[in-house]
């Protein structure tokens, strides 16, 4: 059955759309993570255009987080305050990186700039955890019990001036790097159609030592905040989010997320991360190809203003 | 007495033009074409008959008719890029724009256009992609020829631009009916088909017919208020995702 999407103005086989959401939600329940990142380029490849693609994959995250952070809400494992903290910088971040991706459009460099995107930031995180889950593994088969890293009490960001403190993770710590996380994660997800989560979580863990019990729940509230309002800033201004387009995928999200999440506890910890970060670097090598191999066409078309519509 | 010279001079004028050319009749199937939720293309039928003015002899229609229909969509400004290799990366490099661009373009004829008219007759007439009123470029000139030649072909190559010969059908001498596909894609707004008649060469007549195509009901909706409205429309969509959110976490609830 042929679904017209109205923005993207192109007619797709509904079931496919679904599925892949789905595929992309038993992913993301598998691994916990927001899954935007897989769902944005799959997107693309399958023919949509790179704006409509992450401008409606931001409405399909919101959904996507929403009912993880209820979840982390009722049990109490979410700082509200950080949250707010990385929430105001993060929609500071989101109105910049909207403006970015504006810019690129117009100029012709907003594939480019998120093939390079995702590039760099699928394929730096995508190497350091296989390279972490594959050193695990190999001590696992050992025999010897990993012990797990204990990041020590202070590192240098707690030098920082601006000292706040945030209760319920037990911190007292400069509100520079709380702030410079939320916009870099607010800009980077606007423009690359990314909750950020898989980026934000290390974050929180290792540069500001959130405990592990609030790391979650307050990084979904993040992400759930950055793109409800990203979602609102690309409608209003490049005007690309696809509601039918959102809505399916966050259909096939939501139900392929609950098989994936009772999947996920047949397989160990470390395995799972090994199979995440190959599937990260799988998707880093796509765009990397687009880039470095000499295209089958090089010429392409955009249309700049529309005539009587 | 002014007013009846001025209704001789138009009655001559249109005596002269009429004496010179034989007339078309003409219609099509569907005036409206509409895209709903379903929509997977459509199918539009031109049919006409060639008949003799009024002035003529009853020996004025003879045969040896040739028939090309040429139908355009709504224009834009279209811009054609080129990929070149920089820093051993393949970015967009070069580009040429074409204001008033038609988005659809198919040329339909009874045989192909070099046995109807020769070049300079069918580019006169804008039977051409590249006749001179639909590439009006801007920015680098000197690469018109060559990124207009590309434009082209990247529009055939998604059947919106076309040419179908043998797409026109002679049922009799002068009855004859045409067949138009409008893919999937097309594109929405106003359609204009001009109806060509040719004879040894020549241009005799010609009709335009309009058309329109527009996204109707909920999809039209849609778009428009993601034009209009899209502060709202950007809410709805988050409000709608975290209802759907909300609602898979009750019902799947772990």
């Amino acid at each position: 059955m042929q679904l017209y999407l109205p923005i993207a103005e192109i007619s797709l086989n509904i079931f496919m759309l679904i599925g892949l959401g789905g595929a992309v939600g038993f992913l993301s329940g598998l691994f916990g993570v927001g899954g935007g990142f897989l769902l944005t380029p799959m997107l693309i490849f399958s023919g949509i255009p790179a704006p409509v693609a992450v401008a409606s994959v931001t409405g399909q995250v919101v959904a996507a987080s929403t009912s993880g952070a209820l979840s982390y809400w009722r049990r109490g494992g979410i700082d509200l305050k950080l949250a707010s903290f990385l929430i105001v910088s993060g929609i500071s971040g989101a109105f910049v990186g909207v403006w970015t991706f504006g810019i690129l459009r117009a100029a012709g460099q907003l594939d480019l700039v998120i093939s390079l995107g995702y590039l760099i930031f699928l394929g730096s995180i995508g190497s350091l955890m296989l390279f972490e889950a594959v050193r695990s593994i190999i001590k696992h088969k050992a025999g010897k019990s990993v012990p797990h890293k204990l990041p020590g009490q202070h590192n240098w960001v707690h030098g920082l001036p601006l000292r706040v403190r945030f209760k319920r993770s037990n911190l007292y710590v400069s509100v520079l790097p709380v702030v410079l996380i939320g916009a870099s994660i607010g800009f980077l997800g606007s423009l690359l159609g990314i909750g950020g989560g898989f980026i934000l979580v290390p974050a929180l863990i290792y540069i500001l030592r959130v405990p592990g019990s609030v790391v979650i729940g307050t990084s979904l509230l993040q992400v759930l905040a950055i793109m409800a309002a990203t979602t609102i800033l690309h409608a209003v201004n490049s005007q690309t989010v696809d509601i039918m387009l959102a809505f399916s995928l966050m259909v096939g999200s939501v139900i392929g997320a609950q098989f994936g999440a009772s999947a996920g506890q047949h397989l160990r910890g470390e395995q799972l991360r090994a199979l995440l970060a190959i599937i990260v670097l799988a998707v880093a090598i796509r765009f990397a190809l687009s880039l470095l191999l000499t295209p089958a066409d090089p010429f392409s078309m955009t249309v700049l203003s529309g005539g009587a519509a | 007495m002014i007013f009846r010279a001025l209704a001789f001079i138009v009655f001559s004028i249109l005596f002269v033009f009429e004496a010179a050319a034989q007339r078309l009749v003409a219609s099509s199937s569907d005036p409206q074409i509409s895209i709903n939720s379903t929509f997977s293309g459509e199918e539009i039928t031109f049919f006409g008959n060639i008949e003799k003015a009024f002035d003529q002899p009853a020996d004025a229609i003879t045969n040896n008719y040739h028939i090309v229909i040429a139908v355009r969509g709504p224009t834009s400004t279209r811009v054609a890029r080129r990929k070149t290799n920089q820093f051993g990366i393949w970015l967009n490099g070069e580009e040429v724009g074409f204001k008033n661009f038609p988005s659809f373009f198919h040329i339909i004829s009874n045989l192909p256009l070099n046995q109807i008219a020769d070049r300079q007759e069918l580019s006169v007439n804008g039977l051409a992609f590249d006749s001179a009123p639909f590439l009006q470029p801007t920015g680098n000139i000197a690469k018109v020829g060559e990124f207009s030649r590309e434009l082209i072909r990247l529009m055939e190559e998604q059947n919106l631009y076309k040419k179908v010969e043998h797409g026109v059908t002679f049922h009799s001498d002068t009855f004859y009916s045409a067949r138009i596909d409008l893919p999937a894609h097309v594109p929405n707004g106003h359609y204009i088909a001009i109806t060509h008649l040719f004879q040894d060469g020549k241009l005799k007549a010609k009709k335009a017919q309009r058309f329109s195509v527009q996204t109707v009901g909920f999809e039209r909706f849609l778009s428009s208020s993601a034009k209009d409205y899209s502060f709202f429309y950007g809410l709805v969509c988050v409000l709608l995702a975290i209802f759907t959110g909300w609602l898979s976490g009750v019902a799947f609830r772990r």
